[in-house]
């Protein structure tokens, strides 16, 4: 299904405009369960004072799952991802409180044989309980 | 005992032993990581990530969108590399960026081999940096996402 005019309109007014920030209390169970999911058995997950510790590659998935629902609202859209970009900057543990941003950065239409597709770019700001950053990670989701 | 170039690099992930900055010698290559992810995978790792789109769970779904079927959520596939990644590293090592381009897709069931090589190592505000060329290639050797990492290593002097 091609994007449509007003899916359009509703994705450019929100360039630049960051969301309302997530908080995330990181638990034990959060990690271990992304780590499970990717099969990750380092034990470097895992500090001496027996905290949970995130990989690093973890960040991507703050607030990325509420931006991917948000353009696409009416569930209507396929979405692929094009591109991911992070910048990693402290590591994360359990105990921590992250609130991460994020806004959309840029749309770019591209017309296609089956119609209008979008390539938006949006970037996830996350930072911890000390207000330090945590992570940058930059996204491409390709919409149509 | 190890040699030189590759076959270090490789001995030193297997081994779980710490990578040193002296360790690394531009054009070889990082210790590869194979991965198997199924259907239950999936799911698992959209119940982590809270990505819930159809086209990685929903094969009526998925083929009504126009692909060949489920496929894997990129992002697995990028913490897969991720994982080659800090594997190879060692505990002291530090993963400081990390792109993906996702070239193409893949499908629960058929294997995903992430490679990687040393492109460059230099020192940059007294940090010990090391750059990395990384990708995924389907079962039929095709690249399915490809990318860019920066690492910091421990020097021993």
């Amino acid at each position: 299904m091609a994007v449509t005019s007003q899916q359009i309109e509703e994705i450019n007014k929100r360039i630049g405009v960051a969301d309302t920030p997530l908080v995330y209390d990181i638990e034990k169970g959060m990690i271990k369960c992304f780590t499970c999911a990717v099969g990750d058995i380092n034990a470097k997950w895992q500090s001496d004072d027996n905290k949970a510790v995130a990989p690093p590659t973890f960040p991507l998935i703050l607030g990325f799952d509420r931006m991917i629902q948000e353009l696409n609202m009416d569930s209507t859209l396929t979405i692929l991802h094009g591109s991911t970009n992070l910048e990693c900057y402290r590591s994360i543990v359990s105990g921590d409180t992250l609130t991460v941003t994020s806004t959309v950065t840029g749309v770019r239409e591209r017309e296609g044989e089956k119609g209008k597709s979008l390539f938006v770019t949006f970037e996830i700001k996350c930072s911890n309980q000390r207000q330090e950053p945590v992570a940058l990670c930059r996204q491409m989701a390709i919409l149509y | 005992m190890p040699p030189d170039g590759n076959s270090l690099l490789t001995w030193i992930g297997i081994m779980g032993n710490q990578l040193y900055y002296e360790d690394i010698v531009p054009c070889t290559n990082i210790t590869p990581l194979v991965k198997h992810p199924d259907t239950t995978g999936l799911v698992m790792w959209a119940g982590a990530s809270g990505d819930y789109n159809p086209i990685h769970y929903d094969k009526d779904y998925a083929l009504a969108h126009g692909l060949p079927g489920v496929i894997v959520h990129g992002q697995l596939a990028a913490c897969f590399l991720g994982q080659m990644i800090t594997d190879w590293i060692g505990k002291e090592g530090i993963l400081k960026e990390f792109s993906i381009n996702y070239r193409g897709m893949n499908f629960p069931g058929e294997a995903i081999t992430c490679r990687g090589t040393v492109t460059r190592k230099y020192i940059e505000n007294d940090k010990h940096l090391v750059a990395l060329k990384i990708w995924a290639e389907n079962a039929k050797e095709e690249k399915t996402l490809s990318g860019t990492a920066v690492v910091i290593l421990p020097a021993r002097n």
